[in-house]
Formats: C-alpha cells, sequence, structure tokens
C-alpha cells in the first residue's frame, strides 16, 4: 500500500468515527438546548394561567382535568408527546407540562402542551449544519494534505527511482535530489555516502580480486619454468620424467583454475560490454570445423536442423566462448559411436548429444566446479562460464535430460 | 643475439636466462625499471619485459625504445592479461605480448619468430633436414615438392621446429595453439588429434618421423634416434 493511500486512509477512518462521535453529540446537546428552553417557555405559559386564569395563550394550549385522586404535593413532569391534528389527520411533536393543584377533595391536573414543529425545523438544520460543513471541510483538509504529501514525497519517490537503477558497475553517481524535508535530506545524505563507500569497496574488491589471481600468476611461471628446466635433463629415469609430467600436469590445472577464475571475475565485472550481432550458424559452422579432429576422434555424427538464421546482438568473444563451451561439454560427455544434435531455430539454438545419465541433479549443472566423477581431468567450470556468459548477454538457458539425450537449449 | 631481460622475479629471470643462454644468445638482467632505462642504450637486439616493476611501468621501456628509433624487438611478458593491456602495449611499439604464467618454449618460438620478423624482415627460410619452410608464405616443402598443411598443423610444425630437441609438455602445446581467445581451453584430445594429423602428412610426403612421444608427458622434435 502506498504511504499516500495509507494516510489518507487512516485520516478518513479517523474523520469519519470522530465526526460521527462530534455529529451526535452536537445534536443532543442541541436538543437539550431546545428542550430547555420549551420548559422554560412551559413554565411561563403555567405562571400566565394561574396568575389569569382565563388569559389565553397564543402559543400553547392549556387543558384542565379533575382527577378523583389527593396529591399533597404539587409536582412538574415534561414529556414529549405526540398528538393527532384533528384537521390535518397528521401526527405532531409537542412538549407537554403535567402539573397538579389540589383542591378541596380532588386534584386538578393541569396540561400545558405547546407545538415543537417550528424548532424541530432549526434542529434538522443545526444537524444538517453539523454534518454538511465538517464533511466539506475534512474533505478540503484531506485534499490539500494529500497535494502536499505527495509533492514532499516527489524527492522520495525519486531517490527510490535512482535506487533502483543503481549499478555498482557504473561510474556515474547517484545525484539524489535535494529536499526541504529534514528526513528526506538526512536518507538522501545516507544513501549519496553509501553509494560512494559501496563503490569505492566495489572498486577495492575488484582490485583485490585482480592482484590475487595475477599474483599467483608470476609463481605459477616459476613453477613452470624450473619444470620445463628440469624435464629437459637428458640423465633422466623414467620413473623421475613420470613425476615431473605429474607436477606439470597438476601445475597446468592450477593455472587453468586459476585463469577460468579470473575469467569469471572478468565476467562480473562486465569486461566485455561491446556487442555486435553475431551470426549463431556461421559461428557453429567454424567452431566444428575447429572441433573438426576431436569429433572424428571420438566417432561423433553431427545433424544440424536449420529452418532459419539465427543472430543476436552479443559480444563476439564471448558468443565464442559460449558455442565452444557447449560444443566442447557434448563431445566430453558424450558416449563412443554417439551423436551430437544442433537445431537452429528464429530464436532459439538446441545443442543436444547422447550421453550417460547424470549422477546429480540437473539444477546443479551450472554451479562451479561441478565435476562428473567419469572426467576426473574437466575442471568443472566450463558450463558455470556457460551460465554467466547467457546471463550477461540476456540469453535464457535450460538443461533437459530424455532417454540418455542431453539437451540445452538458449533462447535469445 | 643480445637480449635483455627485465624482470623483477629473481628466480624467474634466472630460469629464462639460463633458457636464452643455452639457445646460444647471451642475456642480461634488469630487476628494476630504472636499471631498464638505464642498460637500454646499450643498443639490444630483443627486450623480454614484464610490466609491473617495483618503481613504476615496464612500459616506460617501450617508450624509450621507439623514440629512440632503435631497431629493438620487444616481447611484454606480464601477469596482466587484460584486452586493454595487450592493446596499449602493443600499441606503444611492443612486438608481441605473452601472458604469465608461460611456458619456456612458447616464449621460445615467440622469441624466434621476432627474430625473422626484426632481422630478416620475415624472409628467413627454416630448414631441418629435408624440411624447408618459409613462415611468411606458410609454406612448406618435404624434399623440395611443397606439403599441404592447415594453418593450425603448420603453426604446430613452426611451434616444433623452433623447440626441437625439447621435451614439449601437452600443456605448452594447447597453450601454444590456443594463443588467441577464441580457442580458449583446448584439450589434451585435440592437440593429439592436431598432432596425429600433421604426423600422418608428413610421414606420407616421404618426410622421417621426428615427432617423437615422450611417455606421459609429451611430445619432443628431434631428428636424434
Amino acid at each position: 500500500m502506498k504511504l499516500l493511500t495509507k494516510t489518507g486512509l487512516n485520516f478518513i477512518s479517523a474523520s469519519i468515527f470522530f465526526f460521527f462521535i462530534g455529529s451526535l453529540g452536537g445534536y443532543y446537546f442541541i436538543r437539550f438546548a431546545v428542550n430547555k428552553m420549551f420548559n422554560n417557555e412551559l413554565l411561563e405559559a403555567q405562571q400566565q394561567v394561574e396568575n389569569q386564569p382565563n388569559s389565553s395563550l397564543t402559543y400553547a394550549d392549556v387543558s384542565i382535568d379533575t382527577l378523583q385522586l389527593k396529591i399533597t404535593q404539587s409536582q412538574h413532569t415534561f414529556t414529549d408527546t405526540i398528538i393527532q391534528n384533528k384537521s390535518s389527520q397528521k401526527y405532531e411533536f409537542y412538549r407537554k407540562l403535567n402539573y397538579y393543584k389540589p383542591a378541596e377533595n380532588n386534584t386538578i391536573r393541569y396540561t400545558i402542551i405547546r407545538s415543537t414543529a417550528p424548532s424541530d425545523l432549526m434542529v434538522m438544520k443545526f444537524t444538517l449544519m453539523l454534518t454538511v460543513f465538517p464533511v466539506i471541510f475534512f474533505l478540503i483538509l484531506y485534499l490539500v494534505n494529500r497535494a502536499s504529501t505527495r509533492y514532499s514525497l516527489t524527492v522520495f519517490y525519486d531517490t527510490i527511482n535512482k535506487l533502483k537503477a543503481f549499478d555498482v558497475n557504473k561510474d556515474n553517481r547517484l545525484d539524489l535530489m535535494t529536499s526541504d524535508i529534514d528526513e528526506f535530506e538526512q536518507l538522501n545524505e545516507v544513501f549519496n555516502a553509501m553509494d560512494k563507500k559501496i563503490k569505492e569497496d566495489y572498486i577495492r574488491l575488484k582490485e583485490y580480486t585482480g592482484n590475487t589471481s595475477h599474483e599467483l600468476q608470476t609463481p605459477l611461471a616459476i613453477i613452470n619454468a624450473k619444470l620445463d628446466e628440469l624435464i629437459q635433463a637428458d640423465n633422466l629415469t623414467e620413473e623421475q620424467i613420470k613425476t615431473i609430467a605429474g607436477l606439470i600436469e597438476t601445475t597446468n590445472r592450477l593455472s587453468k583454475t586459476n585463469q577460468a577464475l579470473i575469467f569469471l571475475a572478468k565476467l562480473d565485472n562486465r569486461v566485455f560490454a561491446d556487442a555486435e550481432l553475431v551470426n549463431f550458424n556461421e559461428l557453429i559452422r567454424k567452431q566444428l570445423e575447429n572441433l573438426e579432429p576431436l569429433i572424428e576422434e571420438a566417432g561423433l555424427k553431427v545433424e544440424i536442423i536449420s529452418t532459419s538464421q539465427l543472430s543476436s546482438t552479443m559480444n563476439v568473444s564471448l558468443a565464442h566462448t559460449l558455442i565452444l563451451n557447449l560444443l566442447k561439454n557434448a563431445i566430453r560427455h558424450n558416449i563412443s559411436n554417439g551423436f551430437i544434435k544442433i537445431r537452429f531455430d528464429n530464436n532459439k539454438l538446441q545443442i543436444s548429444n547422447s550421453g550417460l545419465p547424470v549422477p546429480y541433479e540437473p539444477e546443479k549443472l551450472f554451479g562451479r566446479f561441478q565435476k562428473n566423477s567419469q572426467h576426473p581431468q574437466s575442471l568443472g567450470i566450463g558450463l558455470s562460464i556457460v551460465k554467466r556468459i547467457c546471463d550477461i548477454s540476456a540469453i535464457s538457458i535450460s538443461y533437459e535430460q530424455h532417454d540418455n539425450e542431453h539437451i540445452f537449449e538458449l533462447t535469445f | 643475439m643480445k637480449i635483455l631481460i627485465v624482470e623483477d622475479e629473481p628466480q624467474l629471470a634466472n630460469s629464462v636466462q639460463q633458457f636464452i643462454i643455452s639457445e646460444g644468445h647471451t642475456c642480461e638482467i634488469a630487476g628494476d625499471l630504472s636499471t631498464a632505462l638505464y642498460l637500454v642504450d646499450n643498443l639490444f637486439d630483443i627486450i623480454i619485459l614484464d610490466l609491473n616493476l617495483p618503481d613504476g611501468n615496464g612500459l616506460e621501456v617501450v617508450k624509450k625504445v621507439k623514440s629512440g628509433g632503435m631497431q629493438t624487438g620487444i616481447i611484454i611478458l606480464s601477469a596482466r592479461d587484460s584486452l586493454e593491456n595487450k592493446i596499449e602495449g602493443l600499441e606503444l611499439g611492443a612486438d608481441d605480448y605473452l601472458t604469465k604464467p608461460f611456458q619456456m618454449a612458447e616464449l621460445n618460438a615467440r622469441l624466434k619468430s621476432l627474430v625473422r620478423r626484426v632481422h630478416f624482415k620475415g624472409e628467413e627460410i627454416i630448414e631441418f633436414n629435408e624440411l624447408e619452410i618459409k613462415p611468411s608464405e606458410l609454406m612448406v616443402k618435404v624434399n623440395g615438392t611443397p606439403l599441404d598443411l592447415t594453418k593450425k598443423e603448420f603453426d604446430l610444425l613452426v611451434y616444433f621446429i623452433a623447440n626441437k630437441n625439447r621435451v614439449l609438455t601437452k600443456t605448452g602445446i594447447g597453450e601454444h595453439m590456443s594463443k588467441d581467445f577464441m580457442d580458449y581451453g583446448f584439450t589434451d584430445d585435440l592437440i593429439y588429434s592436431h598432432i596425429k594429423n600433421l604426423r600422418k602428412k608428413l610421414i606420407k610426403a616421404g618426410c622421417n618421423d621426428y615427432i617423437k612421444n615422450v611417455y606421459g608427458v609429451g611430445y619432443k622434435f628431434t631428428d636424434a634416434l
């Protein structure tokens, strides 16, 4: 719920509640005052009746009854009553005063009634005024409040939009609007400071990762050079050669892993930003040509089903790496005399290969260092590079397994 | 050939120096930028240059050499492997760029190729017994008869001859073949396939089988038995 809606709802519900109580109270107060006024008038009438028994009152009726009972005390009772008008047959509201006067052996009851019709109209008008004016008043108040809040919140929404667009990889500053509201001003100051800090930290982290990997390169170069020196010696036994070969192999794995990690770091740092139109039919054809000896060696049958040309805008070297990694994966995890099927569609590229079932969950396939025990040589990083490239290039990749057929599908 | 190694890591510098001397060149080492800038005036044929030096950027050496109009070839040997760094180095006038970790055989192949470019203007003919190679024209002759090789196979043959009589690891060969980023991560199988094809073609053309298997390690190109 938006802040504006929330405060608006609160305001309206509170207003309705207090307005209801207020009007009710106002109505009863007016009623009380009006009754008081009538009571006084009726008492005044009583005075007149008592002073001049036959005087005629212009504003009230007096009726006198003789009651066959004895009342020791005179008492006054005020009540509201409804009397049917004889000529119009309508019921009308009256205020009634009863009082008793003791006579020789009975009691005389005096009843004075006075029509409340004119004042009822007044009460109604007052009540109406009590209802309508506050409603208008509250409505205006609400609209003004809403407009002013909305105006004040523009800075806030601006901040939110800028934060949404925030990208730690971009160089531009956050540049939040200044506000005359202290809270927002403080918030923006905090965000501006945070923006600066995050970017500084991020750059430092990038430098750190880069430096660490690079620092590893020189020692690896030394090990390489020394091992090469060793293996060139003429007087080595077969055992020694095998040991050195093992060391070379291990160093190679280490440096390949390091290179792959540097490459992944570069992907994360969006080093490969420039994009151009890449024709994937052409790209696959080229890469298959490169891998031809390997495919021949493995005795694989390659089938290309192409219904249309598939082109997409992305970084060329990333496209090469993407396709090469997928094809290498399809070759490496194949069975002897297996197949590789490549299917082009308008916006889809499908690379499928025959192979043994994957022993772990397909979701983990794209994770780093996810290895198949049947291929201890693989670094388990190729498919995670594929995934990262797809993420960066806005390509969605999916993997499926059907009857020992592994299907990778890229949707552009 | 007079070669200068600019490298702050003494272990690595010594290894490279030993190797270069074993190839029959003379070699000096500069451990930092100021020494390198001072020594450059001695007119070296080739400088092997590290970029991250304790007292500055190795590119200063490239600038000095190129502004002095010296006929010196420069190979940059750096741990910095970003495209920007490579482009910057090559634009300043360096002849080649090799990233660490590197294979000695690769450095050797690049050195020889640079020597050909600088001193023979690429016109040199490499000869090895019955083999005759003209790198500028991608031409190979066996006993005077031209042999048809793919670009990769040709490249591989030149690499082998440049490193003749040395044990070449599969790793080193793989890295040599995947120079450009396009072929990122060559597999052993692929190297094996290429070498097998090259061998077949050479033998079919009547060439001796000089490519020897070194068990578990790699290959050796040699006419020794």
